[in-house]
């Protein structure tokens, strides 16, 4: 049977829409679920996503991913793949699972709000093949980690993790429901697909699925390929988007929203990338460090992409670069101390080998970070394991929910003060770690003054015992789930970064 | 174009790059992707996407069309043209093969020589 070229029916099946008779364009799109009235409905009629796809095509591309991904799966389902891997990846993929999963399942949510109250016919079209794309990224990182609980019981955090307090959800979840749950289509759009998927995820997948195969994880490597190749096309909701506003006089309003989301993704990027690519990721087989993964592709590439569009840097670009050679490294350090409240083993990764690797990365770690470690290990070695751990709760700031560690800044040469910022919001005092994330809560308080920190929480009595246990408990941790040192210490006697001594044999 | 107007470099050997390979490689300050077409035929693009300047080699190369990684962009080699979205072009360097080895003429104008598309 003839077909027509996908060319000459498109536009016209894609663009179909309704003439409103009987309601009004503002009850079909109400602005708190749309974010799209600052533009008259003719001026998004010129949406028009880069990269086209029909729905045949779609099915067949998806079932063709799905058919390789979990045939992958499937041959490795009785080896002895995952054992063999190196402890620091195996927390890589335990913090992934736990922290990912769930938000990209929730993510469906933002896609099918720009799918329903996204104002052109275009882009409902695209985000409706989004939605499918997140429903599925929920359910098949959902279903390989269930593959692993009886290597490893903690995978069922890819499940679990969203349904407790544990402090990295609190996180993650203040995040996404502010970046998706619960924002408006143009705003998800501008900073869902274009802010985190475009400028972050989408290549760091990228990445992330070539590390994945080198380490010789097959499986997580074809898991993440058969992602990225899904978010390769729905972030690219955003420029189309970013144009509209544009042509419309509209580009502040698109700035504001960047600017709020690219801190917001840092940070989180920050926390979970910076840790894995700098610390976690066995030394033989990194290919660059975090810096200059950002460098290249989120400095240069991402920017590159909104100026394209007549966006400039967001404020606070010298903050932000400056916090390239600092900010994550010093939350390491928390999340190694506080080990024992995240689901997954943390990685010192500071080696003899791995610290060379720091301080040629990073210009003065050893002065800056090394002389903790130099504490940390003498107190390891002289059997004093308890000095190493925590008693007391960090502060962490309003906004992002991490924990504040302007004073590493201060040592770094970045910052003044190691002193929070402070703002009084209806008789609420908050705390911040940073001019954006005090920025961001001032402009739209509304949005986050009713959260309630994990510190907040215990202040306010809703954690029982009021002390360390009875916070491991509020975070949903039994002694077995509650992390250690991924090698056991090796680091600390000189061990290797990998596959000799101690290491190679530690969970 | 003469080649008054563009310096030839030597680039790869031919036996480097196979039929229905692609390769990058530097050329002072351009970087330029090498294709060799099913059939036989050579062709020398820009080796950056001109969407987000991702690097083409890392994409698949099927049947003539080579799809980026970062973007799931296509384009037929055979042209330079982008088929998904329809309205961008790579770049096109001269080039020619001897029986050893691959050549590309690289414009006497002293600058970089690559396309740039909007997503939008």
């Amino acid at each position: 049977m003839p077909k027509l070229a996908r060319s000459d029916w498109y536009d016209l099946a894609r663009d179909t829409n309704w003439s409103f008779r009987y309601v009004s364009e503002q009850d079909v799109f109400p602005e708190e679920l749309s974010g799209t009235g600052r533009v008259p409905s003719e001026g998004w009629l010129a949406w028009d996503e880069p990269y086209k796809i029909t729905y045949r095509e779609y099915v067949h591309n998806q079932v063709t991913k799905d058919t390789t991904t979990y045939s992958v799966k499937n041959a490795f389902a009785r080896s002895t793949l995952f054992e063999k891997l190196d402890p620091g990846w195996k927390s890589v993929i335990l913090a992934h699972y736990g922290a990912i999963t769930m938000p990209e399942y929730l993510a469906s949510i933002g896609e099918a709000r720009m799918g329903r109250f996204g104002r052109a016919a275009a882009w409902r079209n695209t985000a409706t093949f989004g939605t499918l794309d997140e429903v599925r990224h929920g359910q098949i990182q959902a279903f390989f980690p269930y593959g692993l609980i009886g290597k490893e019981p903690r995978a069922d955090w890819a499940l679990k993790a969203f349904h407790t307090n544990d402090w990295i959800v609190l996180a993650v979840r203040q995040l996404f429901d502010d970046m998706f749950v619960a924002n408006d289509a143009l705003s998800i759009a501008l900073q869902l697909t274009f802010t985190l998927e475009t400028g972050f995820t989408n290549l760091q997948f990228l990445g992330m699925a070539a590390d994945a195969i080198k380490v010789g994880d097959l499986e997580f490597g074809s898991l993440i390929s058969s992602i990225q190749t899904d978010e390769a096309r729905h972030a690219q909701q955003g420029e189309p988007t970013i144009k509209v506003l544009a042509d419309n006089g509209q580009k502040d309003w698109g700035q504001f929203l960047i600017d709020h989301m690219f801190w917001r993704s840092w940070r989180v990027f920050a926390l979970l990338t910076g840790l894995s690519m700098d610390y976690y990721t066995p030394l033989e087989h990194r290919t660059m460090s975090f810096k200059e993964f950002i460098e290249d592709w989120v400095i240069k590439q991402f920017s590159d992409q909104f100026r394209d569009f007549g966006l400039e840097h967001p404020w606070y670009w010298d903050e932000f670069v400056s916090e390239l050679t600092w900010y994550h490294h010093a939350i390491h350090l928390g999340v190694w101390n506080w080990r024992p409240t995240v689901w997954w083993n943390p990685d010192a990764g500071v080696s003899p080998e791995e610290r060379v690797w720091l301080e040629e990365k990073y210009p003065g770690w050893n002065r800056t970070f090394g002389r903790y470690w130099d504490v940390i290990g003498d107190n390891i070695r002289g059997g004093k394991v308890e000095a190493t751990l925590p008693e007391t709760l960090p502060m962490v700031c309003n906004l992002c929910q991490l924990p504040i560690v302007r004073a590493a800044g201060v040592q770094a040469g970045a910052l003044a003060s190691a002193a929070p910022l402070r703002h009084t919001h209806e008789g609420r005092n908050y705390l911040f770690c940073s001019e954006p994330c005090k920025w961001i809560f001032t402009q739209r308080p509304e949005r986050f003054a009713g959260h309630l920190s994990l510190v907040d929480r215990f202040l306010a009595g809703a954690i029982t015992p009021p002390d360390l246990g009875g916070v491991l408990a509020y975070m949903g941790l039994s002694p077995a789930e509650q992390g250690q040192d991924a090698t056991g210490y090796a680091w600390a006697y000189g061990g290797t970064a990998n596959g000799s001594g101690a290491r190679a044999g530690r969970r | 174009m003469s080649s008054a107007e563009v310096a030839w470099a030597d680039v790869a050997a031919l036996e480097d790059v196979w039929e229905g390979d692609v390769v990058e490689v530097d050329v002072g300050a351009d970087r330029v992707l090498l294709a060799h077409l099913p059939g036989g035929q050579l062709k020398a693009y820009q080796a950056a996407c001109p969407h987000s300047e991702f690097p083409l080699a890392a994409g698949a190369f099927d049947e003539g069309v080579l799809t980026c990684a970062a973007h799931n962009w296509e384009f037929d080699l055979a042209t330079g043209e982008s088929l998904n979205p329809s309205d961008c072009r790579l770049y096109s360097f001269p080039t020619f093969a001897t029986t050893e080895r691959i050549f590309v003429g690289i414009p006497r104008d002293g600058r970089r020589h690559y396309n740039r598309c909007r997503g939008g």
